[in-house]
């Protein structure tokens, strides 16, 4: 059973300019939460505080709690190492290293010690095949992951963070930059892998919200401004500014 | 409409005309070069022993033997000693400032950079006579002057050149590269070594080809510090020459119309080759 | 671009590159040894001043490349300071000396020795003595600095001394200046240097018994000959002829280290 997210009371500045306030939220274990909102609401920066790539901006600071499961996220003691492996994610924009199919999904169990060749075959068939790209490369590992097509890609991506046996994945506007209908495929990914992952995906985009998520969270300007579960929310928003954002009266 | 494009054409027409003029004259100086080299070094091959001149050990232009091994392998040697310096230094300040920095701040560094390359070669081989030397004299207690100072001289002096061009290789690795393999758990250290460097490699290798040659072909600054002994090698302490360093020293004794001028034009030529043979290989490098 | 195009470009370049090999006549042209190179740019400046309508250009390069340049007539008049019978030229060449140039044997301070005499010197050149308290000084390895194969200063002292010996302690420096500055910063350093000058760091030693001075420098055992080379017919032109004598007789030669002929000593 994949772990649960707790977060509690989150702020976030970056050279002293508020980006989150006081967050609380929580994700049930396997379930997809969606994050909604206009630009800058701090969608991103929610994500990359759950595995701590908010580390690298300059000036960043924090304030509240995250749990993955019992582990506290924010804390000085936090093993990054250990924590970017139990969280996987997925960018916006495709991001497939300039090597092989092979050796990008490859490149995560080869940090952590794997380099048996047959264990390092395994897994890459596995994970791609969990991400629904192992019949369309079989035989071609070896080319240039750049030959893929850009939904093929992002497949690929998300076959390379599966590939360390994460618990939580976080994907952020992982269909922005796709045509249709591979953004279409990237969804029934979610929709599979769901259950196995406990998933935060950020999206622009209020259907495929509606389709892929469990709980949906509103943010605007740093301020969580309702979180409930996806379908209530879709029909019976509580806040009004959630009701305008929804009926397009806002953005 | 139709006035327009017919004027863009012929501007297009203009400019494609003067982008050729300037690489045909670019063009037609290295064939005048390589003409007025080969032509001498072609004379003088036909009058001595081609094999006992590019090859021999003994060098003494005044009684007619002109064995040009020595400075081929002080060139060799100063090269490989100056790379040796250059190159680890230069791929720490690349890593540093091209990862490690913010681009404001990268720029700065550009700057002193390519400041420092635009330093004269013959006060690097002051700074050569004043601290080189007297350093390894006091190291090695022989004189001082030998191939390592023109290395350590050459390396220094090299150092802007290939860093500035590591600090642009590594730079050009995509940020969302990096974040997609520390999302993986990888530390910094990992993604350098794993995923910074590979994809950084091209132009890091076409940084290299470019102070080989620079190395190669350095001149002054080399001939102030190297000592200047054309005969066998006494080793990397020991004075030697180089190529370039001993065209300077001889080019006195052999001026044009001198019968030995023609082995400086041996060696000029040679060095040409070498060095647009590095170049052109620089080139391929960073089609791939 | 078509291959033809640069067919034609290439095919440019080689002419142009060959023409360069074809001699261009300049007008009055003086080349030659850089020891006296100040002197002769010093008094073809006093000369001109009084021949307003010649330009004369003054220009380095060495002996060799002199005497070179001369043969081949690019220069009018070669300034060497090697010895005559080194060189042997196409035609027969009227030699002019300007004076005496000493040289002088220089070391580092250090050394612990002042005088020299010729054997002692030839151990020291020859790489035999390789420490100089062997020779009574201070325990201080020998590294001598010499001059290019070419340089007058250097054939000089091989006529004195014989061919110098190779090794690790060998250094070769371009110009009487750079000899200067590697045996004042280099201790245990002996070289030789044309005309009478001084560093701080650098002691003249006296060789044979001998310490040099202006007075006796007509019994200086090692002199260079700077000398004016040119083509005998070109005096019939009277201003040319009076550039050459100026040159030859111009008091100002000693201030530049040039010094009265011993008797006997002069040209052909």
């Amino acid at each position: 059973m994949p772990p649960a997210i707790v977060v509690d009371r989150l702020s976030v500045w970056y050279d002293g300019v508020a980006a989150l306030r006081r967050i609380s939220l929580t994700v049930p274990g396997g379930a997809v939460l969606a994050v909604i909102g206009p630009s800058g609401c701090g969608k991103s920066t929610f994500l990359r505080v759950l595995n701590r790539l908010i580390d690298r901006v300059p000036g960043v600071r924090w304030e509240g709690q995250v749990y993955i499961g019992e582990d506290p996220v924010l804390s000085e003691r936090t093993d990054l190492t250990r924590l970017r492996q139990r969280v996987g994610m997925v960018f916006q924009r495709p991001n497939p290293f300039p090597f092989s199919i092979f050796d990008n999904v490859a490149y995560g169990p080869r940090l952590h010690g794997v380099h048996d060749p047959k264990a390092l075959r395994q897994v890459v068939e596995a994970s791609l095949k969990k991400a629904a790209l192992w019949d369309e490369v079989r035989g071609k590992l070896r080319r240039p992951a750049a030959t893929l097509s850009g939904g093929q890609q992002q497949r690929l991506c998300l076959a390379r963070a599966l590939a360390v046996d994460p618990e939580v994945l976080l994907m952020d506007e992982p269909t922005s930059a796709l045509d249709p209908v591979a953004a279409a495929r990237i969804e029934e990914l979610v929709v599979e892998l769901k259950g196995r992952y406990t998933m935060v995906v950020v999206t622009h985009n209020l259907q495929q919200a509606a389709r892929i998520s469990d709980f949906t969270a509103f943010l605007q300007k740093g301020e969580l401004v309702e979180v409930g579960e996806t379908r209530s929310m879709f029909t019976a928003p509580r806040d009004r500014r959630t009701e305008e954002y929804l009926t397009g009266r806002l953005e | 409409m139709r006035s327009v494009h017919a004027f863009n054409l012929a501007v297009e027409r203009v400019q494609t005309a003067l982008f050729w003029a300037g690489a045909a004259l670019g063009a037609a100086v290295l064939a005048a070069v390589v003409g007025y080299l080969g032509y001498g070094a072609m004379a003088f091959l036909s009058r001595h022993d081609a094999w006992a001149v590019v090859g021999g050990m003994s060098w003494d232009p005044v009684r007619g033997r002109f064995g040009m091994a020595p400075f081929w392998i002080g060139s060799a040697v100063v090269a490989a000693l100056g790379l040796a310096i250059a190159v680890p230094l230069g791929l720490g300040i690349g890593i540093w400032a091209g990862q490690g920095l913010v681009p404001a701040l990268r720029q700065r560094v550009g700057v002193y950079l390519t400041v420092l390359s635009a330093v004269p070669s013959v006060v690097w081989g002051w700074w050569g006579l004043v601290v080189v030397v007297p350093a390894l004299r006091q190291l090695t207690g022989g004189t001082g002057y030998s191939l390592a100072a023109g290395g350590v001289v050459l390396g220094l002096m090299v150092l802007p050149t290939f860093a500035q061009l590591a600090v642009q290789a590594v730079a050009a690795v995509p940020a969302a590269w990096v974040e997609g393999s520390l999302a993986l758990g990888a530390t910094m250290d990992q993604t350098l070594l794993r995923l910074v460097l590979p994809a950084a490699k091209a132009g890091l290798r076409r940084a290299l080809w470019v102070a080989l040659a620079r190395a190669l072909g350095e001149t002054v600054a080399v001939q102030m510090v190297v000592g200047g002994f054309p005969g066998r090698f006494f080793g990397v302490w020991a004075p030697g020459a180089t190529i370039p360093s001993q065209i300077l020293t001889e080019l006195p004794l052999l001026p044009p119309g001198t019968p030995g001028h023609g082995a400086l034009e041996v060696m000029a030529l040679l060095l040409v080759v070498a060095m647009t043979a590095v170049t052109q290989w620089a080139g391929r490098e960073r089609r791939q | 671009m078509t291959g033809w195009r640069w067919a034609v470009v290439w095919a440019m370049g080689l002419v142009g590159g060959l023409l360069a090999r074809i001699p261009a006549r300049t007008h009055w042209l003086v080349m030659g040894a850089t020891s006296v190179f100040p002197y002769v740019k010093a008094s073809v400046a006093t000369w001109a001043k009084t021949h307003p309508g010649y330009a004369v250009a003054v220009t380095g390069g060495g002996s060799w490349a002199g005497l070179a340049a001369l043969d081949r007539g690019h220069a009018d008049i070669g300034v060497s300071d090697l010895p005559p019978e080194l060189w042997r030229p196409a035609r027969p060449l009227l030699r002019i000396p300007l004076g005496a140039m000493p040289i002088l044997f220089v070391a580092h301070r250090g050394i612990g020795v002042g005088c020299l005499d010729r054997s002692q010197l030839q151990a020291v050149f020859h790489g035999t003595v390789s420490n100089w308290r062997t020779l009574g000084g201070r325990a201080e390895p020998v590294t001598v600095v010499v001059r290019p194969p070419g340089s007058g200063a250097r054939e000089v002292v091989r006529r004195y001394l014989g061919e110098s010996g190779a090794g690790p302690r060998l250094v070769t420096q371009l110009s009487n200046g750079a000899v200067l500055a590697v045996v004042a910063t280099t201790p245990g350093a002996i070289g030789y240097v044309e005309g009478p000058r001084t560093v701080p760091g650098v002691v003249t030693l006296c060789v044979d018994g001998q310490r040099w001075s202006p007075a006796k420098a007509q019994a200086w055992p090692l002199q260079a000959i700077p000398s004016l080379y040119l083509d005998p017919s070109r005096l019939g032109d009277p201003a040319f002829r009076s550039l050459v004598q100026w040159l030859a007789t111009d008091p100002a030669r000693l201030t530049f280290g040039l010094f009265p002929l011993q008797p006997g000593g002069g040209g052909e």
